[in-house]
């Protein structure tokens, strides 16, 4: 990303204008054309400097179970975990951790029920044992903008 | 839920198409006028269901290339406040109180995003001394096995 794309981030609010032509919006708080706009944010795209634009939801209200569930992996058995834990459209993010807890994922469901189900079927895939299921108790922050 | 707006979330959890008028096109997939997209776009935001429109950037293109998750031992009676105190750091973009177990005694979870492994640890040592902490776990990030948006389609189906 060169100085210049930062600077065009840096002048646009982070929030996705709700109007008919929100890139119309946007170039205006830019200072550049609705077109200029569009061919920026396909370069960040394909740079991927911009992940995408899209509403967040509050997936407690729609009645969806969240956790983060963190694995004590044998260094042998990372990548097969890895494998059974990636393959369910109900976990978004996955990480290898410095810690003896070195498997962190996030899982969401459309239950608890649900969501217990999983976690069983990737111990048993998995042959790994150990899990902590760490629920949420509150949410103090949630935020995805950074300063630039 | 009822089936439209079923229809009209599962439509939603897709991006925002990069043209000129992307609601149009999404309220064409779902067969509704866009008016009435936009109008239940701002309900949905009313009712929290929506926690808003966002432009999603990706961390480490942005420079912020030292992420680690940092986990705290706090004493039930200090949570609520120490939660406070570092959801008021603008390094922090995530902080949870989450449930611990005897062999990990952690309670209290944050994100922290910095641009250098030493502003990391300049900002956790802060963090540290702000709250009074002692006890606590910087659990870098090695690798990324996946990362993707959430598909509520997926999930609700």
């Amino acid at each position: 990303m060169t100085s210049k794309d930062k600077a065009v981030i840096k002048k646009l609010q982070p929030e996705f204008p709700l109007a008919s032509r929100p890139f119309a919006v946007l170039a205006d708080q830019a200072g550049i054309s609705e077109k200029e706009m569009i061919t920026f944010f396909k370069r960040c795209k394909k740079d991927k400097v911009l992940r995408y634009m899209a509403p967040m939801f509050d997936m407690r209200k729609l009645g969806i179970v969240s956790s983060l569930i963190a694995m004590r992996v044998p260094e042998k058995k990372i990548t097969k975990t890895v494998k059974v834990i990636n393959a369910y459209p109900n976990i978004s993010h996955n990480y290898l951790r410095a810690d003896d807890y070195n498997v962190w994922f996030t899982v969401s469901a459309a239950s608890e029920r649900r969501m217990n189900t999983i976690l069983k079927e990737i111990r048993n895939k998995s042959g790994v044992e150990d899990m902590l299921n760490l629920k949420t108790r509150k949410v103090f922050k949630s935020r995805a903008v950074f300063d630039l | 839920m009822n089936k439209v707006s079923r229809k009209i979330l599962f439509a939603l959890s897709e991006p925002f198409a990069l043209v000129p008028e992307p609601y149009a096109l999404v309220a064409k997939k779902i067969g509704i006028s866009e008016m009435k997209l936009i109008d239940q776009i701002a309900q949905y935001q009313e009712e929290g269901i929506i926690r808003r429109l966002g432009i999603v950037y990706g961390h480490f293109k942005m420079g912020f290339s030292a992420n680690a998750l940092v986990v705290w031992k706090v004493a039930e009676s200090d949570l609520e406040n120490t939660g406070k105190i570092f959801a008021g750091f603008s390094a922090v973009t995530h902080c949870y109180a989450r449930q611990s177990y005897p062999q990990w005694p952690y309670n209290l979870y944050t994100m922290v995003h910095a641009k250098s492994d030493k502003e990391a640890q300049a900002t956790i040592r802060q963090m540290a001394s702000k709250a009074g902490l002692q006890e606590y776990k910087k659990l870098s990030t090695l690798k990324e096995f996946k990362k993707i948006k959430s598909d509520l389609r997926e999930i609700l189906s």
